[in-house]
């Protein structure tokens, strides 16, 4: 198993949401309408919430969300 | 607060021959005075950021309520277990499905058929000067490019076709009274189709959306055989009377600018930002209907439970808080957000697929068409619905020869 961290392209998201809803323990979006990862900064994903951010990073209307490449 | 009902509000009147006339004109002089405007049974929402904050509202869901199940139990029941109709963990869960069927490996292998059948038509369109380009390539394309995306021989594509027309008429509810055997059976049959076209590409995988859809549910195992047909068949329409809408606005909007087509030509690569100003100055959408699930408010109004509220990209994609000179057609603009897709948990799935349709017919057209001017009257549908393009007579000059640049020369 690799260490995953994701990554939010702030430039891109617009607030739709999404990835709060379909992965909730890691993505909130905020008062400024981007996504917000509620994970401490710099840390990996967990991995049983690995196939939640897949979901979070497929379902994205803006593709603003994506894997760190290693 | 006020109870919206209670306020005097601007009153839009989409049957209206003003409306038809200029329905721009009519948005922004009712959006001068307020965000939300009276419109037919219900209310309409003016501006960009009450567009957005409608769109992402807990108490307002996205309503579809066209089918009464009187006219067809099987219309009904389809309609209720259809994407637009469900939400929150389930919807999410499936769209993402969905959303992986229609990753960009996947789009990437349909730009070179999708370039070669709007070559295609190219080749017969432009052996005229002046022609249709709704009959030549608006009408035709959209429909061609089903059969890579669905890996059928173009001879099913008629066949497709005429099915996908009737069954979109559940939206129109002056059709659905006067037609519903007609609709059901195509409904009927496009589902009986995808059916068959699932049960062979589980035994048959290939380079198509419904193989991509197969393997994304086999990776989440989170979806049923029949939310796979639903998905499958639901693709198919959406796909072909919005594109061609589309598609139709945004080569208008050219045909009226012709000193835009001038930059697109001169610089192919702007294909991507002419789409999404096509998408902003000129959408295909009218309504994008909601309701209030239950007694809300937003921005000072109060809103009875089953209100209805439409968000109008004809008017928020115009808002001149957002865009500066909104009634221009620049496709080097800066973009900001445009809500012809609509915008959040129910978003256009198909967005991505409908963008590089569109940019790989202008790419195409960018390198062999020089000039493009009206000659004539646009005929269109009511601007109360989409106001699909059904003629634009253009008068067209060819580029001298295959124009090189950075797409390589037009080899075909």
């Amino acid at each position: 198993m690799h260490p995953m961290k994701v990554v939010i392209d702030t430039d891109r998201c617009q607030g739709h949401g999404q990835c709060a809803v379909i992965a909730p323990g890691v993505f909130a979006v905020g008062d400024d309408e981007k996504a917000h990862l509620l994970l401490l900064p710099g840390t990996e994903v967990p991995g049983c919430e690995e196939p939640t951010v897949d979901d979070a990073i497929a379902i994205c209307p803006e593709a603003a969300l994506s894997w760190m490449p290693e | 607060m006020a109870l919206v009902t209670e306020l005097d509000l601007p009153v839009i009147d989409l049957a209206s021959a003003e409306y038809e006339a200029d329905p721009y004109g009519t948005f922004a002089a009712a959006r001068d005075r307020s965000w939300i405007a009276r419109v037919g049974n219900g209310y309409g929402v003016l501006t960009h950021a009450d567009a957005k904050a409608i769109f992402r509202h807990p108490d307002f869901r996205v309503s579809f309520n066209y089918v009464d199940r009187r006219y067809s139990e099987y219309l009904y029941q389809r309609s209720q277990s259809g994407l637009m109709n469900m939400a929150g963990e389930d919807h999410a869960r499936l769209r993402s499905i969905a959303s992986r069927a229609l990753r960009s490996r996947f789009l990437d292998t349909l730009r070179a058929p999708m370039g070669e059948i709007i070559d295609g038509l190219l080749d017969q369109a432009l052996e005229h000067e002046v022609l249709d380009l709704v009959a030549e390539v608006i009408n035709p394309y959209p429909a061609l490019v089903m059969a890579p995306i669905l890996g059928v021989p173009f001879s099913d594509i008629p066949e497709i076709d005429r099915w996908a027309s009737d069954s979109v008429a559940i939206f129109d509810i002056t059709r659905i009274a006067k037609q519903a055997p007609r609709i059901e059976a195509a409904a009927r049959g496009l589902d009986e189709f995808v059916r068959e076209l699932v049960d062979d590409r589980r035994r048959n995988l290939g380079a198509d959306v419904v193989s991509e859809l197969i393997r994304a549910q086999e990776d989440a195992e989170k979806m049923s055989e029949g939310q796979l047909v639903m998905l499958a068949a639901s693709l198919i329409p959406a796909a072909l009377d919005t594109t061609r809408g589309q598609l139709g606005f945004t080569l208008e909007s050219f045909a009226r600018s012709p000193e835009q087509w001038a930059k697109l030509v001169a610089n192919p690569d702007l294909a991507e930002k002419a789409v999404e100003e096509g998408l902003r100055y000129a959408p295909t959408v009218s309504g994008i209907p909601h309701a209030a699930v239950r007694y809300t408010s937003h921005n000072g109004v109060e809103f009875p439970a089953g209100t209805a509220v439409a968000i109008y990209p004809r008017s928020a994609n115009r808002d001149p808080a957002v865009f500066a000179d909104p009634d221009l057609f620049d496709i080097e603009r800066d973009q900001s957000t445009q809500y012809t897709f609509g915008f959040g948990a129910h978003a256009c799935l198909g967005a991505p697929v409908a963008r590089i349709e569109m940019v790989e017919a202008l790419r195409a057209m960018a390198r062999r068409v020089a000039s493009i001017e009206l000659v004539g009257e646009v005929a269109h549908q009511p601007m109360s619905s989409n106001g699909n393009r059904l003629s634009l007579p253009v008068r067209i000059t060819k580029a001298q020869a295959p124009v090189g640049g950075g797409n390589g020369p037009c080899t075909r």
